[in-house]
Parts: structure tokens; C-alpha cells; sequence
């Protein structure tokens, strides 16, 4: 029998089995979010970049051959949307389908901890978010510009950290996450635009709300130029991100999987 | 509104216990608190000494549950495969261990095929199967013959009692009354939340104390003179309330001494039954 009689062998047993399960969640993510992920921003980069080639905007550029200055605008303009979409669709159902469809049922009557579980499967869609950037950037090394710009994967990851905290953290409390998570984007952007540069209480209740104001410092970093590393807003967004994902580990673990 | 209160139950090791009640009885909402889905909001539950989750987590329990749901674009092989490792079967014994958790659950044909091409029946074949994975200590099963075929059934009640082992417990939830009846060494009817009663069926049904049905070719009046408080249903069989073996055996040889002729006798409902009906009354939503 598999029995741990020790909590702490019960632990590497879960941690085992969670890294021997880590791969199959990342062909889980390659085959659904991250199909979609690329496919996705493939066509916004399509339409984005096709003015260029077509000529529309003076004369037609050729595959391969799009300066510098328009190439890094042109992804700085794709890069919101890769980080938007991409943590939309890593995070949305991560817990709440099993919840909706009562797949959490027989996963976890295994010797498995729900948190622990839902921490793995966030972690693998993070790296799942990495490697579906990387292939972007090799199909756009290889259509629009050879450029291999390392501070977009940073970004990237980092914006996960970030959006997908507070993701995870909609799909253990909502079962309508990914409509909550862009809510919630929506209502910080708003009032950080709005209300950003106020004083007084309610300025501090901004303080509340994710702190997109300073994702633009972040997307600046694919620039390049030499600007320095914007530690302050990267502390920020993925503190946030992380405060997020702390509760949600707590959500998870604190409201009941069945309803009675 | 509670869905269940008032309930207290210990149950052994190494024993198959049965949970019978009607509709809406709260049954599931029992077996979601042994699974740790859901907490107790006055009360405690124990297994092994632990917290139901702190038990799952540390343990695990084999349990099918009664609407199988599984990702439907999973294959069954696949299925089993993902299961096997969440459940910490190892590496070296998964291979084996699928095989045969295949094999007993008649599924190889079905191997291949994605969940939601599977029919009921296989599906609820597979909920098993996963189940079986590993060797559990507790294994709780509710509902667990719905949507099989009688083969299926048959065959699940020998796969139920090839598991009985020391130190094993087996929980059963089922509407099937005579399933529970072959299978557990007790039963819990509850309703509306509550434990009515705690049954031991085949102890019980060794004490006689039950209703009959007799058909009798011969005279009403020597049935009546045999089993004073018969009921006549019509066609020569009668009713005999519940009666003790040696009643029954002693009306029985009255009969026959007389001349008459015994052309069938069995219980009108298993003991279970029995107990069912008196514990739940005419609720109407049967069990």
C-alpha cells in the first residue's frame, strides 16, 4: 500500500507525482491556451504588419526587411494584447471548469492537494506562456524582422506573474473568471487613468486595485535604448500578481469543491 | 437549510457499509464530506483518526462517484494514465496496473476510444476502473451500478466482493436496495438529512422476521386455519405479515399435512426493504 504515514512523506509524494504530471498539463496547455495564444496574436501581428508589406503606407517593405524603429513599434503595439490574451486564456477555467464540470471529483480524491495542484497547473501555463513567445518571436524573426529581443520574454513572464495572479485568483472565487479578470483590468485602467493623478483618501484606494499604470514602464523595456530596469514597477505588478496568487491558494483551499 | 444533520455513524475496518435513501436524502452530500468537498458546519468526520482532506491528501480514497465526469476529449488509456500518477502509483507499476484494472473492468476494446464516445455503461465501467488504481483503504462507491447492464451489474457485486479485505472499508451508496442487500454487512437509510436506522441485512434475514408471499393450491379456509393473519392477493397466493422462521416452517407443515400444495413461498421484500419502508414511509420518491 502507498500510504504516507508522515506528513511530510505525504508531501514528497505529491510533489512527485505533481512533477511526474507537470509535462502532461504542459501538452494540455500546447494543444488548447496556447494553440490559441499564438494563433491569436498571429493574426493580430498579421493585420498589424500587412499596411507595411501591402505598401499602404508608402512603399511596399519585403519579408524580412522591416526596419528597426517600425518593427520594435509594431511589437510594442502587439505586446498588450500578447499579455491580455495570452494570461486570459492560460488562467480562464483553471478552477473553476473542474468546479463547473466536477472534474475536481476524481482528481482529488488522489493523494493530492488542490492547492498544490492548481499551483503546478499555473506555474506549467507560465512556462507554457514563455515557450508559445518564443515561437512568436522565431515566426517573427522570420517574417518581419530577425530580432531576438530577450526583454520581451522577461515581460512577458513578468505580466503573467501579474495578470495571471489575479486570473487564478477570479477562477477559485468566480465561475465566470475570465469575464471577472478583464472586469477587473477594465475598472483599474479606467481609474488609474481617471483618478491616477488625484490626492486624498480616495486616490489610496487605487492602491486596491492592480497596478496597470505601470505596465507601460514594463513594455518599454522591449524598447531597449538603454533604459534602465524599471524595478519599481516590476515590484509592483508582480507583488501584486503574487499577493493575488497567495490568495488564491487560500480561496482554494477554504471554499468547498461540492455544493450541497 | 441543513442537508444532513443529526447524523452519527462509525464505521469499521474491513467492513462494506451501505447507505440507502430516497431522493434528495442527502447521500451525496455525505459522501462530498467524507471526500472533504465540502465541511461540516457543526460536527466533526473523522477517518483513521484524520480530517477527511487531511485523510484524501495523505492517503487517498477510491471513489467513483455518481454522474462520472471526466474530460470528454481525454482518451480512456490516457485517462487512466493521468489518474495512475496523480494517485502516486509508480512509474515501474502504472503500465501494469492499467492493464489490469482493464481487464477486470471488461474495457480493452474500449481502450482507445475518447470519454465522450464511450457509452454509459463503459463510462461508468472507466469511473471504476479509476478507482481501482490503487490499493486503497477506503473506497466509496455511490451509485455505483448505474447505467450497467445486468451482466455488468452481476459482475460488479463479485468485483465488490473480491475487494472485501482486512483493514479496507467499502462505502455504498445506491438506490438499488438489493445490491445493498448482497453486498454491504450494514446499511444506513437516511431521510431528509437524518439516520433513520442502521440495518444488518443479512444478519436480519437469518432471523426470519419477515414478510412472505405463499401460493397455495387448496382450500382458503386450511391457508387461513395454517396463517391466521394471511391476506388472499387472489389466484391462491396470500400475504402472510412478517412471521419468524419457525412460524412460517410450522404453517408450512400444516398445510401439507393437510394436503395442500405449496406451489411457491417467497419474501414479498428483502429485509432491507423492509426496514426501508418503515424508516422512510410513503414519501413517494422511492429509494
Amino acid at each position: 500500500m502507498n500510504d504516507a504515514n508522515h506528513p511530510n512523506d505525504a508531501r514528497a509524494r505529491q510533489a512527485s507525482a505533481l512533477g511526474r504530471y507537470a509535462p502532461i498539463a504542459l501538452r494540455d496547455y500546447a494543444s488548447n491556451q496556447g494553440a490559441a495564444t499564438v494563433i491569436v496574436i498571429l493574426l493580430i501581428g498579421f493585420l498589424s504588419t500587412m499596411p507595411l508589406f501591402r505598401g499602404l503606407g508608402g512603399a511596399p517593405v519585403r519579408l524580412r526587411q522591416v526596419p528597426l524603429a517600425t518593427a520594435t513599434s509594431i511589437l510594442l503595439a502587439i505586446l498588450p494584447q500578447l499579455v491580455l490574451f495570452g494570461t486570459i486564456f492560460a488562467t480562464n477555467g483553471i478552477v473553476a471548469n473542474d468546479r463547473k464540470h466536477g472534474y475536481f471529483r476524481f482528481l482529488f480524491a488522489k493523494p493530492i492537494s488542490p492547492t498544490l495542484y492548481y499551483a503546478m497547473t499555473f506555474i506549467v501555463h507560465g512556462i507554457g506562456l514563455v515557450i508559445a513567445t518564443l515561437a512568436l518571436m522565431g515566426i517573427w524573426a522570420a517574417t518581419v524582422r530577425p530580432m531576438f529581443t530577450p526583454a520581451l520574454v522577461a515581460v512577458v513572464a513578468i505580466m503573467y506573474v501579474a495578470y495571471g495572479g489575479i486570473g487564478l485568483l477570479c477562477s477559485a472565487a468566480f465561475r465566470f473568471d475570465w469575464v471577472s479578470l478583464v472586469a477587473v483590468l477594465l475598472v483599474a485602467n479606467v481609474a488609474w487613468a481617471l483618478g491616477g493623478n488625484g490626492s486624498g483618501p480616495l486616490h489610496w484606494l487605487l492602491y486596491a486595485l492592480p497596478p496597470v499604470h505601470r505596465t507601460s514602464d514594463l513594455y518599454m523595456m522591449v524598447a531597449g535604448e538603454g533604459r534602465s530596469i524599471p524595478w519599481q514597477s516590476i515590484g509592483w505588478l508582480a507583488g501584486y500578481g503574487v499577493a493575488c496568487f497567495l490568495l488564491a491558494m487560500v480561496v482554494i483551499r477554504r471554499r468547498p469543491l461540492g455544493v450541497a | 437549510m441543513r442537508a444532513v444533520d443529526g447524523f452519527s455513524l462509525e464505521i469499521e475496518e474491513s467492513e462494506v457499509f451501505g447507505l440507502a435513501g430516497p431522493n434528495g436524502a442527502g447521500k451525496s452530500t455525505l459522501i462530498s464530506l467524507l471526500l472533504g468537498y465540502l465541511a461540516p458546519t457543526d460536527g466533526s468526520i473523522r477517518i483513521a483518526g484524520l480530517r477527511p482532506r487531511d485523510f484524501v491528501e495523505r492517503h487517498g480514497i477510491g471513489y467513483l462517484s455518481e454522474l462520472v465526469a471526466i474530460p470528454p476529449r481525454w482518451t480512456l488509456d490516457e485517462a487512466l494514465k493521468r489518474y495512475g500518477i496523480l494517485a502516486g502509483v509508480p512509474v515501474e507499476q502504472l503500465t501494469a496496473r492499467i492493464a489490469s484494472v482493464i481487464e477486470l473492468l471488461g474495457l480493452e476494446e474500449q481502450r482507445g476510444k475518447r470519454v465522450k464516445q464511450l457509452s454509459k455503461g463503459n463510462l461508468q465501467r472507466l469511473g471504476l476502473a479509476q478507482a481501482l488504481l490503487r490499493e486503497e483503504r477506503v473506497i466509496i462507491l455511490d451509485e455505483p451500478t448505474h447505467g450497467l447492464d445486468p451482466v455488468w451489474t452481476q459482475r460488479f457485486r463479485d468485483i465488490v466482493q473480491a475487494l472485501r479485505r482486512p483493514g479496507r472499508a467499502i462505502f455504498i451508496a445506491s438506490h438499488n436496495l438489493d445490491e445493498l442487500q448482497r453486498l454491504a454487512d450494514r446499511v444506513a437509510i437516511i431521510d431528509h438529512g437524518r439516520l433513520q436506522r442502521v440495518v444488518a441485512p443479512r444478519g436480519a434475514s437469518r432471523s426470519g422476521a419477515n414478510p412472505y408471499i405463499i401460493t397455495v393450491v387448496g382450500d382458503p379456509a386450511l391457508v387461513l386455519s395454517a396463517f391466521p393473519q394471511a391476506h388472499l392477493r387472489g389466484d391462491g397466493e396470500y400475504e402472510l405479515p412478517a412471521i419468524d422462521l419457525a412460524a412460517l416452517n410450522a404453517g408450512v407443515a400444516v398445510l401439507l399435512s393437510a394436503g395442500a400444495l405449496v406451489s411457491s413461498l417467497r419474501p414479498s421484500h428483502s429485509v432491507l426493504e423492509q426496514h426501508f419502508r418503515e424508516a422512510v414511509g410513503g414519501t413517494g420518491r422511492g429509494p
